[in-house]
């Protein structure tokens, strides 16, 4: 443990989250007892197979369904703790009939914040995204990387501390993609936000994140969680993150094997 | 654009090579003008009219802009209750369905008992025929909303005031402006059937007259304004559409990201 993490306190935490949904002649459990942890400050990463349970999970953390049952803690500065967390769905959500500015101040706008104030926020995102000059065309009229970075923007502006992405760059090509994680580590160590990131690439879940943790098959469970305690930027090929990387895929697989 | 010069072009040859039809048609085989008038003489007849067509037609287009304002106005806000309270959906859709099984012509003679010759019961007629496409449409449209995107207002707390002017009203223009094309076109039709019901002005009465009077020619003049006015009333919802749903036609086409090879 080096200081920075035995400083942080938990800005979001979930003990004991079970949910299951109805389907015609059963019920199937989708979380069994999931609890989870975010460090103020940190970035987590959840990984697991995919029809896992992680998107309910995040949904349900962004209040958008209710757990059958288990406790969620949100440990807020002083702020409305309804005003904690912002979302970003796995589809990008852009309103389709808004300017991609638009599209990014929407948030600020719900707050009733200063239209202004909201724009030149954005506008300087923008550049920083690589969207420079694209504010005023449509969502339609972007790319499928554009529109995720977008979306991304969105989510940052929300003046939210924790933020919820659900495979944020699932849509991108290899090479956007890395690029774009780096860009999110700037922009996420400057802005200082706590991110908890679901997502099934490896690679990407370990260049990223100071805790990862590995969900089982349904119904989810956390099955292991791993400290990653390298300094950034991290060598994507260093040798302790390939041991790791190893050591997480074994677990993948033992668990498809043994299904 | 050539390709739209090129329909253009084609529509009209059709249209000279049937108007000429007809002219000759006319002379050759000696049609009475009281029976059916070449088309020289209605366009004659309708440049000498001017005047005469324009004071009916003003009328006409007075109730149909009147019928459009409640028709529209009253099925909007009907969608809205039907959308936002599913009991007084079962209560009212039914009524609403059935309401279209009964023709407007066989109620009209009643509205000018009820409303008198003037203005208001040929604007009840149309709006009474608009109203529906309105409601339809506009019930889709906001049902058409993604759930996605409602689920990502609320994790940002947005109120339902928000949700409906940010999401759900955006989302549903464009069935409401199909109801509105729809609806544009028949408010037409029914200013006139309530003007043959009853009237003192306006396009539609003007054309029961001039037949009792075997003024053919006139009553084709009054069928060309009418369908004018019907056009221009089409073309104006055609227009605000555009302005208002320029989304909906990317002026630049989205690259694929990071295809270059």
């Amino acid at each position: 443990m080096n200081d920075k993490r035995t400083s942080s306190a938990t800005v979001l935490a979930a003990t004991g989250i079970t949910k299951s949904f109805p389907s015609p002649d059963k019920t199937i459990p989708v979380l069994s007892q999931v609890a989870i942890n975010i460090p103020r400050g940190d970035w987590v990463t959840i990984i697991g197979p995919s029809g896992g349970g992680k998107t309910t999970l995040v949904k349900i953390l962004a209040g958008i369904l209710i757990p059958d049952s288990g406790k969620i803690i949100i440990e807020a500065k002083g702020e409305d703790p309804r005003r904690v967390i912002a979302y970003m769905p796995q589809n990008d959500s852009l309103l389709p009939w808004r300017t991609s500015l638009g599209n990014a101040i929407l948030t600020s706008q719900i707050e009733g914040r200063s239209r202004k104030e909201a724009q030149s926020e954005a506008r300087e995102l923008f550049g920083r995204f690589g969207l420079a000059g694209f504010e005023n065309l449509y969502p339609s009229e972007l790319s499928g990387g554009m529109r995720q970075r977008l979306a991304l923007i969105r989510t940052f502006l929300s003046h939210r501390e924790v933020l919820l992405l659900d495979e944020p760059l699932g849509s991108l090509d290899p090479l956007t993609r890395t690029t774009m994680q780096e860009w999110l580590l700037l922009v996420w160590q400057e802005l200082g936000k706590s991110i908890l990131l679901v997502t099934h690439d490896v690679d990407e879940a370990i260049f990223l994140s100071d805790l990862i943790y590995l969900f089982s098959r349904r119904p989810a469970h956390v099955r292991r969680h791993f400290n990653i305690e390298l300094p950034r930027p991290r060598a994507r090929t260093a040798q302790s993150l390939m041991e790791l990387k190893t050591k997480i895929l074994d677990l993948i697989h033992t668990e498809t094997l043994n299904g | 654009m050539a390709r739209l010069i090129k329909s253009y072009i084609a529509t009209a040859l059709f249209l000279l090579l049937l108007l000429s039809l007809w002219e000759v048609g006319v002379h050759l085989f000696h049609v009475p003008f009281y029976i059916l008038p070449a088309p020289s003489r209605i366009l004659l007849v309708f440049f000498t009219s001017l005047p005469l067509l324009f004071s009916h037609g003003a009328v006409t287009l007075l109730e149909i802009g009147l019928g459009m304002f409640l028709g529209v106005s009253g099925g909007i806000t009907l969608a809205l209750i039907i959308f936002y309270s599913p009991f007084l959906e079962s209560a009212l859709y039914p009524f609403i369905i059935t309401s279209q099984m009964i023709p407007v012509f066989a109620i009209a003679p009643l509205l000018v008992i009820w409303f008198g010759y003037g203005l208001w019961s040929k604007a009840t007629v149309a709006a009474l025929i608009v109203f529906f496409p309105i409601v339809v449409n506009t019930v889709d449209g906001l049902r058409s909303v993604n759930s996605e995107t409602i689920d990502l207002l609320h994790s940002l707390r947005a109120k339902e005031r928000q949700i409906f002017w940010y999401v759900r009203l955006p989302a549903s223009l464009p069935s409401i402006f199909s109801g509105l094309k729809l609806g544009v076109t028949l408010s037409v039709v029914g200013a006139t059937i309530g003007e043959w019901i009853g009237a003192r002005k306006g396009l539609g009465f003007l054309m029961i007259q001039s037949n009792a009077m075997l003024r053919i020619d006139l009553v084709f003049a009054s069928i060309l304004t009418l369908s004018l006015v019907g056009l221009l009333l089409f073309a104006t919802v055609r227009i605000i559409e555009l302005r208002l749903l320029q989304w909906r036609r990317p002026r630049r086409k989205p690259k694929t990201s990071g295809g270059n090879h």
